[in-house]
């Protein structure tokens, strides 16, 4: 058993507020995760069950936020309307405000740059940097 | 052809004047068959690609709101109907995302119009090219102006995601088990394959941060749709195209085709234009395959 | 009350007998001047001395950006200070230098590479726009920013470079930026890409380049380089000159040996 001595009320609710979802309507059904054709790890459905453990600082570093590709199967799914994708963009968002992007720009290789389609570079940097 | 086309305002996007042109090239040469024409806004720029899902980035939406701004304007000068229609599925999803979300929330819109000092009433009726083949000219119509034998041809329509969800809010088609590719095929007279992967998606943007994972995801949906049989693939986005037909390279010899350039071969243009070469896998067979059954009943 | 009489050192402002002295502020600070001056005059007369900051005083060296507010106003105006009259309340910041980022593009005119891909190499931020359209509001020359950057975006690289052609360098769009993307400097890359790879050449112009290589010009030059003073000034006041309003290509001069 694992005892919650995190408090992250603040930041829970300042998530709540940023992606106007409610993260406590979610009960586990898991559909999100099986439809995930990115097969997070961990699942969208875990990484809102260590959010509303509370275990936010757990979720929000969490490696698999990155993998997502926006595709909405999850938010589409979800039987309770509850949006996964909305929210781990939100957790993608906190990262960025703080400046701390995922890819560094001019890592990218120029080949890159220079053959991919517009659509994206912008969604790439709209997500990761 | 009837006599006076309809004048549409189309948001091209940023891909489909570079990498995609062959994708709005053959969609403006059908439109001039079809009956109407497509003209670009005068000033616009990138929409933002992707959608902001959270509710608190309104920077976000600055970018096709001035989109919308301008396609209000073209159509007030012009005294026709505001509307807006596009061809990519990412400027499709962002634009019209963007028009429900101040009709859900008006507050937002006034926000964003004194933000870019600018004024969107609101009005822009959002269209998908798909959408309005489907409701304004109807496959049945469509179908009679084939002037091209595809009924050879096995066609695997793809969907990808940004075309079709979330459902609520672009009431395109249905997000799971969607038609509307597999009735504009069969308007064309081409063989439909229908297979599981059509709306999985191809990886997108993550081609940025983990192209192994696009080369993965692509890999899949091409095998089952190579496995129900198909010749080519058919998409309505340039990102799920060039994601698809990158990994094609690797792993077969599957063209991958935009929905409109199958369009255009189905109605006997000209297609010499559309780009077909700068596809990694050549459809060149696909297209030669076409003209000769045109050819033959031409001869009959 | 500052004095009129008081040192007017720079470019000797002189205001009118009778002109009002209103407030400004500068870094803060408040100073009367007199109505009717430019913002740099208005600077020099309440004892400031521009060593950078201030180049031609024409509007057209960008060194002089300036963002200011009118008090009460919550507005953030730009104008260039040699070109902006004061206002009565006036609070003026100067931007003579922000730092931007200018891509390395020495191997510019050797790369293979197509324009519109160049610019997406060297400059990937562009993409990160969200077309807030602060920019296009900044800009002291009335470009419009935002919609050549959005050009580039989509690899319209000459439509890009026209729309740009008016920008001085100043940087105020830079400052502004939300994506940190530095604009002027984008735009100096297509320009020169544009003017390389883009724009048709002349004919006429690599001609006449031909013959300066293949030493045209030099025996009229060390000609030139052996005369006294008097005898260049002669020469040079009784050229032949082409009349103001003459059509390209009638007129030629009447001794044609120097072609």
């Amino acid at each position: 058993m694992q005892i919650n001595t995190e408090n992250n009320q603040t930041a829970l609710r300042n998530l709540e507020i940023a992606t106007g979802e409610t993260i406590s309507d979610c009960y586990q059904c898991g559909k999100c995760t099986a439809g995930c054709p990115a097969s997070m790890d961990p699942s969208p459905s875990l990484l809102i069950h260590l959010l509303k453990l509370g275990l936010f600082n757990q979720a929000i570093s969490a490696e698999s936020v990155w993998d997502c590709m926006s595709c909405l199967t999850c938010s589409e799914r979800c039987p309770k309307n509850v949006n996964p994708a909305a929210i781990i963009e939100g957790l993608k968002r906190i990262h960025l405000n703080n400046m701390d992007s995922e890819i560094n720009l001019h890592s990218l290789g120029q080949e890159f740059l220079a053959h991919s389609t517009q659509q994206a570079v912008v969604s790439g940097f709209r997500k990761f940097v | 052809m009837p006599e006076k086309m309809t004048h549409i305002p189309y948001y091209p996007g940023c891909t489909l004047k570079s990498k995609a042109l062959g994708y709005e090239r053959s969609a403006k040469d059908c439109a001039r068959v079809i009956g109407f024409e497509m003209h670009d806004i005068e000033k616009w720029n990138c929409c933002g690609a992707s959608f902001p899902l959270t509710k608190d980035n309104l920077m976000g939406l600055a970018a096709p709101t001035n989109i919308l701004v301008e396609a209000e304007q073209h159509c007030t000068e012009r005294k026709i109907d505001a509307q807006l229609i596009t061809l990519c599925s990412f400027c499709y999803n962002t634009l019209k995302r963007t028009d429900f979300a101040f009709k859900e929330d008006p507050g937002k819109l006034k926000t964003l119009n004194e933000f870019l000092d600018r004024k969107y009433h609101g009005n822009v009726k959002v269209t998908h090219y798909l959408e309005y083949l489907r409701d304004v000219i109807g496959f049945d119509n469509l179908s009679k102006m084939v002037k091209t034998d595809l009924s050879h041809l096995r066609v695997a329509p793809y969907y990808g995601c940004l075309l079709l969800k979330p459902e609520k809010e672009l009431g395109l088609d249905d997000p799971e088990e969607p038609v509307i590719l597999h009735d504009f095929l069969d308007a064309l007279g081409c063989q439909v394959v229908d297979f599981p992967g059509q709306v999985d998606c191809c990886g997108a943007y993550l081609i940025m941060r983990n192209p192994d994972k696009v080369l993965e995801l692509s890999h899949k949906i091409l095998d089952e749709a190579a496995e129900y049989g198909a010749q080519t693939l058919v998409t309505a986005c340039p990102l799920c195209q060039s994601n698809l037909d990158q990994s094609e390279v690797v792993r077969g010899e599957m063209p991958i085709l935009y929905f409109t350039q199958l369009l255009a071969i189905a109605l006997g243009l000209e297609t010499e234009h559309h780009q077909f070469d700068t596809h990694c896998v050549d459809p060149k067979s696909i297209v030669a395959s076409c003209q000769k059954f045109k050819e033959c009943a031409n001869a009959k | 009350m500052l004095n009129e009489q008081i040192a007017m050192v720079g470019d000797r402002t002189i205001p009118p007998k009778d002109a009002r002295f209103i407030p400004i502020f500068i870094m803060g600070q408040e100073y009367k001047v007199p109505e009717t001056l430019t913002i740099i005059k208005a600077m020099e007369y309440a004892g400031y001395q521009f060593k950078r900051g201030c180049g031609c005083r024409g509007g057209i060296c960008g060194a002089c950006g300036t963002f200011y507010r009118i008090q009460g106003d919550h507005n953030l105006y730009t104008g260039l200070a040699c070109q902006t009259v004061v206002q009565s309340g006036m609070v003026l910041a100067q931007i003579p230098f922000f730092p931007a980022n200018r891509a390395d593009h020495v191997d510019l005119h050797v790369a293979k590479m197509p324009p519109d891909e160049r610019i997406a190499t060297l400059y990937p931020e562009i993409f990160k726009c969200v077309a807030c359209g602060t920019c296009t509001r900044t800009c002291p020359m009335g470009i419009d920013v935002m919609n050549y950057i959005a050009l580039f975006k989509r690899g319209d690289i000459l439509e890009g470079a026209k729309e740009s052609f008016d920008c001085i360098m100043c940087g105020l769009c830079v400052v502004r930026c939300p994506a940190n993307i530095s604009q002027m400097k984008v735009a100096m890359a297509a320009r020169r890409l544009a003017a390389t790879q883009l724009v048709p050449r002349s004919e006429v112009t690599k001609n006449r380049a031909q013959l300066v290589r293949e030493g045209r010009y030099e025996p009229m030059l060390e000609k030139l380089g052996q005369m006294d003073t008097e005898a260049l000034k002669e020469i040079y006041v009784s050229r032949e000159r082409e009349p103001n309003l003459s059509e390209p290509g009638e007129w030629m001069p009447q001794d044609q040996s120097h072609l």
